[in-house]
């Protein structure tokens, strides 16, 4: 358990159709200060920056802590995408709890169009540029529809049971006044979407969006008497199977044990979860990973715990209703947490104590490459 | 055209895409090798009607291919690195060692 507690967070809204002077450090900026103003610390507070961004090129995370007018002790970007949040998180407690820094600002988000997102799926690594864009493919909706259908043979899951979860977050969706898709959506609607590619239909893929989240991260001490989110531990993992396994098991397997031995509670204690959506899938897997679900028991689980809203699951609508702001996809799910934990989550505010929050991204050829998990737990 | 692949000089082990070290024992000469035929695993048509597949090169590397002809999971099948093959077939473009390093 760490003495490091996130004591902020903030979005800056999600949106599918940016205005054209809307540039990525100003979404970055938006959400910064959202944040900031959050956990009540002002620009000269701040002494540590983690900047992680697909498209702030050609800048950097110094180009941006300078336009921010912030003078630093600590700083660094982070290239993970949807895992970035946690590996960035996961450094900052370091940083903290070493003294090198005192209040760490963590930002992500992408100003994500429809150009800046077919670009970035086109040379997503070398690995896509040489041998996945000229199949052609454009993005990773077919690698992530080939990926469910090992899934659902393996553990005999049908398209209803991915509804479930899909339809579930629509739900929640509809507590969030951000989250980007809102309308209500019905298991009719969900197995009547266009297919996008075999199993997936349209609502099983993330829609892009723009948009940014960050947390703000203080010694444990600092945040006293406020609500905050301590951090009981953070695990990550990089590259488990060199790309040459099943996909359905992330790096997240070989690390919960760590994780809630580090914690000092265990999967049943979490009381509210962010798992990171890009896919139903995935969020699967990870739930499974993290302890949380058997493999023999996700129907009953979907149908009888999230279906019903007994398990607090991607209650902002997760990314599959709110949107994937870029590489703030990880982001999201932490901000989240910590206002669920906070009691700053509104009309969604679920009671409990634990929080879990789980990262995945970096498709180098077949699959995500990076997973990490945080577990919270709410102070005041 | 057939697709090349390494196949490490310590272990034996073959590998795609290319990597600076062997995963399986961390050595980093390796020779080139081709593979001519892989069995069809799971399968996916997109909106434009192309067909893409994982594929299992020779029982121990994994591929993803774009299907040419009449294809279903289970069948073994010619890989190629020629877009226009005709089939049955299971195109991987080849790329380059030059893109990867760029």
């Amino acid at each position: 358990m760490s003495a490091v507690a996130l004591v902020g967070a903030g979005e800056r809204p999600y949106t599918r159709h940016p205005a054209d002077a809307l540039s990525t450090p100003q979404v970055l900026l938006s959400a910064v200060r959202r944040a900031l103003a959050d956990a009540g610390l002002r620009n000269q507070d701040v002494d540590g920056l983690g900047v992680s961004s697909f498209t702030l090129e050609p800048d950097h995370a110094i180009d941006l802590a300078w336009r921010l007018g912030l003078r630093l002790k600590w700083l660094m970007q982070d290239t993970n995408g949807g895992a970035s949040a946690i590996s960035m998180l996961q450094h900052a407690v370091r940083a903290i709890e070493a003294g090198d820094a005192t209040v760490v600002v963590l930002v992500a988000g992408d100003r994500m169009d429809a150009r800046a997102f077919s670009k970035l799926v086109a040379q997503y690594n070398a690995a896509t540029a040489s041998h996945l864009t000229p199949l052609p493919m454009a993005g990773p909706n077919a690698l992530f529809a080939l990926l469910t259908q090992r899934q659902m043979k393996s553990w005999e899951l049908s398209r209803e049971d991915y509804g479930q979860l899909v339809v579930t977050q629509r739900a929640w969706a509809r507590r969030n006044p951000g989250a980007v898709y809102r309308t209500p959506l019905t298991m009719t609607d969900y197995l009547a979407a266009p297919m996008v590619a075999e199993p997936l239909g349209r609502y099983d893929c993330v829609p892009p969006v723009t948009g940014a989240d960050a947390v703000v991260v203080t010694a444990d001490d600092t945040g006293r008497g406020n609500p905050r989110a301590r951090i009981r531990a953070v695990t990550t993992r990089y590259n488990t199977d060199d790309q040459v396994g099943d996909g359905i098991r992330t790096g997240l397997a070989d690390s919960a044990a760590e994780l809630w031995h580090g914690a000092g509670v265990g999967p049943s204690d979490a009381d509210v979860i962010s798992v990171y959506d890009d896919y139903p899938a995935m969020a699967i897997s990870q739930l499974v990973d993290l302890g949380i679900v058997s493999p023999g028991e996700i129907r009953h689980y979907l149908a009888e715990q999230v279906a019903t809203g007994r398990a607090a699951i991607n209650t902002s609508g997760g990314q599959l209703s709110a949107g994937q702001a870029g590489s703030a996809g990880g982001m999201h799910g932490l901000v989240e947490v910590v206002q669920q934990l906070r009691r700053r989550a509104g009309d969604r505010q679920v009671s409990g104590r634990i929080g879990l929050v789980s990262g995945y991204g970096m498709v180098l050829y077949r699959y995500g490459s990076c997973a990490n998990a945080a577990v919270l737990e709410a102070a005041s | 055209m057939s697709l090349e692949v390494q196949r490490c000089n310590d272990c034996s082990r073959r590998w795609f895409p290319i990597r600076l070290c062997c995963p399986g024992c961390g050595a980093s000469a390796f020779r080139t090798e081709v593979v001519g035929r892989g069995r069809v695993e799971e399968v996916t048509t997109l909106p434009d009607g192309r067909v893409l597949a994982s594929v299992m090169a020779e029982g121990e590397i994994p591929l993803v291919a774009r299907l040419i002809g009449t294809v279903q999971s289970g069948d073994e099948v010619a890989i190629t690195t020629d877009p226009t093959a005709s089939g049955p077939s299971a195109y991987v473009p080849h790329g380059s060692l030059e893109e990867e390093k760029a």
